[in-house]
């Protein structure tokens, strides 16, 4: 008989441990599934494991592709830690990018450089006001925002494709659904040679900073993880039910509308009617991986960028169905959420249940 | 105005308009009935849209290989076998039950697009309707009651048997019971993590049979990821019934009403501009009722398994 | 500070790149084509078609050309990612089938001069950058000569993906050659937002024939409406690839996507070291746009539709020849007349017979 024995703090070994203990059972799976599929697995996850790293164009690419992750698994985080369950970031990241593409049309594609923060504040302001109809249903008719912020995704997904085909459609790309390129000043350049690296990286890193110091080292982030540990409570300590949900939906909204004008300015430089690539679901499992810490997510979205990247080079080396990459993903979180068991609970054996009653939660 | 009325006399009232939502709300009317069961139970599991792809994948590949008859058990059993990992991960290692489901949706996705891809591009024939000729030909009733396939009276019998079991039998109660307060009903006696799992392996049966509708019946074909988003509305349908399943039928084909009206009025000639928000209106329309039903908050109270989506840890 | 940065990551980043995966390739190894698809190649629509192509280059060149191909890579960074990648691993030809590769085969095309880019549907050019696609209006034309034949409720529906001038184009030389031939006949046209959704496409069909349409055509990419129009006993048109095998009694032609000689003609090019950046939109005539069997309609049809296709291989008949009215019944084009290519590629209005209407 397995007994589970909760642990009163989980010590940070021991969830390093495990994170790498799913890391490696993951890869185990991994091979598993190329084997099964008829590739050689080793010759597979060599190049899976390697080519990621291979050479700073490809460093950088995870980068790139960690960066809007990271970014909005920082805002889901907060409001998961008190099961506010934002699963609706996607359509926040198209608002976003709509936003950021209005204010640039607003502007007039200006050539200056200082119009970009208006762009990318006018996205985080979009993927907030986009947010903010969830919070408004569930603080005001009590409407599930787990349902609500999802829904709002497909209608997202509508407007990108209105936008683009009727009204911001570029006289000059032959009737195909796309703005005009930002003007050059206004697109995030790479910043080193021969990469991708963008600023957008640098305000990613900024932000995950400040939530870092904000959670492990501010009043506030206390009362956030206090939050975590009773998971009835459904507020952060000290605020109200209503304040709770406001903060955690208009800073998740706000993160990945953010994320959603970075990638307009950094990678698409214009708005077309491709520009959701699954970020805003992907960054929920990053949150997860991240344990939703912030320090955790920057590692947990590194990782997930890590598997793009290597998915697509074997793809590209061994014609692997881009599948793989989905299920190397899925995978990952199941293993990270089963050894988080053992952080979490201190398994023991007994030769007879017992019959204490202590209780769950 | 005497257009509306037009529309509406020749399109909104005629058998057809009604066979066609039956179609569009089947499969979402299956799985959702499954979800209805599992969330009953006090679990939330998110990973509806993996289990219907898995069913889907499943039905229609042994439909072609051997034979309906096979089929339809397969599909059920495929998403009760993705049911079991969700079920082994959020009741016996006990981990966060939107992490999980999430994460099986993505599972589910993959893989079903992995082992299915001999499967694509391969025809089925079409299944036939349950009834014979005869009681098909009996205008208005033969085609709405008569017409169809096993999948939609099993839809039917589904929900009615989901009522029965919920609301008029003892092991109904007990689940319900378990739903509302698992400590409680485990002080009592209930074997909370059993009930659990059975819950969710019947949800997984059924999102698997809404699945394999899809791609035995709808468009008898298999393709990657051909749910393509049915799962999530199923889940949304749960709520607009505040948990309750003579709701929940009505709210399936309410939703496929919308879908087909939508299509309809396209159909009449309108601007495309006006398309991007015709598509819209199902998601919009299923906000609004959420809305509406979430509003009497006691009301939601009453009906909500109050236990759900929280982990449920026995002492010993 | 930030230079002298950039300037040691750039040495580095020179260095990795020496020694990146599969840079260096040998004189006799073979020559290698990539092909990045933007759907799955189960579609049985665009992206199959495309991997039809690339079957037969491979069967055309045996040893002498090694092929592969990436499918399902999304338009934006994530093809520029995928681009690098295949360039860097060695391949020495890249063929790029959806319009939303153009940015970053461009980009690519850039850092990598020596490989040889081709990309579908697009309109923009480098040295080494060629752009092709093909008429398949021409396809739509044949259609509705059969449609005006055949329909007896005079109502075809038509469901479409976007409203981008490919489809847009596809519906007006569809109605054109309707109306030609059946003045009575109207288009309705279905938008669904979407390349490719079975279920969708499939309620699209339910709805149109059940408001009175006895033929479906679609500009969507999966079998669906066929399978539907099966069912319902109503005739169909298979898009991009013939969808026979779903339809047995429903599909009447299809219009096949054919790229299979210019891409034998274009690696062998490249292999010559003939290759020459250009723009190709290629017709029924050069057998990029190709007609499956005429079946399930009667001979006299079936002859109309190939004397019309000889037509239009011959140069006789242009599907956009006038007199062509708008949908308010004014004369867009004269008797006598054809629109230009620049027209037809930009195209965003409706011509008469076709209900909905296109805002500007």
């Amino acid at each position: 008989m397995i007994r589970l024995v909760p642990r009163t703090r989980p010590s940070l070994l021991l969830q390093a441990g495990t994170s790498v203990l799913a890391v490696l059972l993951t890869l185990l799976f991994g091979m598993i599934m190329f084997a099964l599929l008829g590739n050689p697995p080793f010759e597979v996850l060599s190049v899976f494991l390697t080519s990621p790293l291979s050479s700073l164009f490809d460093i950088s690419d995870l980068l790139v592709k960690a960066g809007p992750l990271i970014l909005i698994a920082l805002g889901l985080a907060v409001g998961y830690r008190a099961n506010i369950w934002n699963i609706g970031a996607e359509g926040q990241f198209l608002l976003g990018s709509i936003f950021g593409m209005g204010a640039v049309l607003a502007l007039g594609n200006p050539a200056t450089i200082w119009a970009v923060p208006v762009v990318l504040i006018a996205g985080a302001i979009g993927g907030m006001l986009w947010a903010a109809i969830p919070a408004a249903l569930r603080t005001a008719f009590n409407a599930s925002e787990l349902l609500t912020s999802l829904m709002l995704v497909y209608v997202a997904q509508q407007l990108l494709y209105f936008m683009v085909n009727q009204v911001w459609k570029n006289p000059l790309s032959f009737g195909w659904p796309e703005t005009v390129e930002l003007h050059e000043a206004l697109q995030l350049q790479a910043l080193v040679d021969g990469t991708n690296i963008h600023a957008g990286l640098i305000v990613v890193v900024t932000i995950a900073a400040v939530l870092a110091i904000l959670t492990f080292r501010t009043t506030f982030g206390y009362r956030m993880r206090m939050a975590e540990l009773t998971p009835k409570a459904l507020r952060f300590a000290g605020f109200g039910e209503k304040a709770t949900i406001w903060i955690s939906l208009l800073l998740s909204g706000g993160l990945a509308g953010l994320a959603g004008a970075i990638e307009l300015s950094a990678t698409f430089e214009k708005l077309n009617d491709q520009f959701s690539l699954g970020y805003g679901f992907t960054a929920i499992i990053v949150a997860f991986l991240g344990r939703l810490n912030p320090i955790g997510i920057v590692l947990g979205g590194l990782l997930v960028g890590f598997t793009f990247v290597g998915g697509d080079w074997i793809r590209v080396s061994h014609g692997i169905n881009d599948a793989a990459a989905d299920v190397f993903q899925a995978s990952l979180l199941f293993f990270v959420l089963a050894c988080d068991l053992i952080t979490r609970y201190r398994v023991q054996w007994v030769r007879h249940g017992h019959q204490t009653r202590v209780p769950a939660e | 105005m005497s257009g509306l009325f037009e529309f509406v006399i020749s399109n909104l009232l005629t058998v057809s308009f009604a066979v066609a939502v039956i179609g569009a709300a089947t499969p979402l009317l299956l799985a959702a009935t499954g979800e209805l069961i599992v969330e009953r139970s006090g679990v939330l599991n998110l990973g509806v849209e993996g289990m219907m792809l898995a069913g889907a994948l499943a039905g229609f590949a042994a439909s072609q290989e051997l034979s309906y008859a096979v089929g339809i058990p397969a599909a059920a059993l495929a998403g009760a076998l993705l049911a079991l990992i969700f079920a082994f991960f959020t009741q016996t290692l006990l981990t966060n039950q939107v992490a999980t489901g999430l994460a099986l949706t993505i599972f589910g996705i993959g893989i079903t697009k992995l082992i299915g891809e001999p499967y694509t591009g391969t025809p089925l024939e079409p299944m036939a309707p349950l009834f014979s000729e005869g009681p098909q030909q009996i205008p208005v009733i033969g085609p709405i009651v008569f017409g169809h396939d096993p999948f939609v009276y099993l839809s039917v019998i589904g929900i009615l048997g989901t009522w029965y079991f919920l609301f008029r039998t003892r092991a109904g109660l007990i689940l319900r019971a378990v739903g509302e307060d698992h400590n409680s009903a485990h002080a009592l006696g209930c074997h909370v993590v059993g009930i659990r799992y059975a819950a969710i392996l019947v949800g997984g049966a059924f999102a698997g049979l809404g699945g394999a509708y899809m791609s035995m019946v709808k468009t008898p074909q298999w393709n990657e990821g051909m749910t393509a988003g049915s799962g999530w509305i199923a889940l949304a349908l749960i709520v607009f019934a505040t948990w309750r399943p003579m709701r929940l039928w009505l709210g399936a084909y309410l939703f496929g009403a919308l879908l087909v009206l939508q299509l309809r009025i396209q159909g009449t000639g309108v601007s495309v501009g006006v398309t991007y928000f015709l598509t819209m209106v199902p998601y919009l329309a299923t906000i609004l009722v959420l809305v509406i039903m979430s509003w009497d908050k006691v009301a939601l109270r009453r009906h909500a398994p109050a236990s759900i989506g929280k982990i449920f840890k026995p002492a010993s | 500070m930030m230079k002298g940065l950039k300037a040691v990551l750039s040495i580095a980043a020179a260095a990795a790149a020496l020694t990146a995966v599969g840079s260096a390739s040998a004189q006799d190894d073979p020559f290698r084509v990539a092909y990045i698809y933007v759907g799955p190649i189960s579609d049985h629509g665009w992206s199959y078609q495309h991997d039809q192509g690339r079957l037969a280059v491979e069967a055309h060149f045996g040893d002498q050309v090694e092929t592969q191909y990436v499918e399902n890579v999304a338009e934006g960074p994530d093809a520029a990612r995928v681009l690098r990648q295949l360039a860097s691993s060695g391949v020495d030809m890249i063929f790029a089938t959806s319009f939303g590769f153009g940015d970053s085969v461009i980009e690519m095309a850039e850092q990598f001069p020596d490989v040889y880019f081709e990309h579908a549907t697009g309109y923009q050019r480098a040295d080494n950058v060629s752009t092709y696609s093909g008429r398949f209006y021409e396809g739509r034309t044949i259609l509705g000569n059969i449609a005006g034949q055949l329909t007896e409720t005079n109502q075809i529906g038509y469901i479409a993906s976007f409203p981008i001038p490919e489809v847009v184009r596809g519906i007006n030389a569809f109605a054109i050659e309707l109306r030609r031939v059946n003045p009575n006949a109207e288009v309705d046209v279905v938008w669904l937002n979407t390349w490719y959704n079975p279920s969708l496409e499939a309620e699209a069909a339910t709805a149109l024939i059940d408001q009175g349409a006895d033929l479906i055509v679609q500009h969507t990419d999966s079998p669906a409406a066929l399978q539907v129009a099966e069912e319902r006993g109503v005739y169909a048109f298979g898009q991009s690839s013939d969808m026979i095998a779903f339809a047995p009694d429903a599909q009447l032609t299809a219009i096949v996507d054919d790229w299979s000689q210019y891409y034998i003609d274009r690696v062998q090019a490249a292999m010559d070291g003939t290759w020459e950046s250009m723009d190709t939109w290629d017709d029924i005539d050069a057998g990029m746009v190709f007609m499956a069997d005429y079946t399930n309609m009667p001979d006299t049809v079936a002859q109309d539709a190939e004397a019309l296709e000889h037509a239009i291989v011959a140069g006789q008949r242009h599907p956009f020849q006038g007199p062509i009215y708008a949908q308010d019944g004014s004369e867009i084009v004269a008797e006598g007349q054809v629109l230009d290519d620049t027209s037809l590629l930009t195209m965003d209005y409706f011509v008469e017979g076709v209900t909905g209407s296109m805002p500007n």
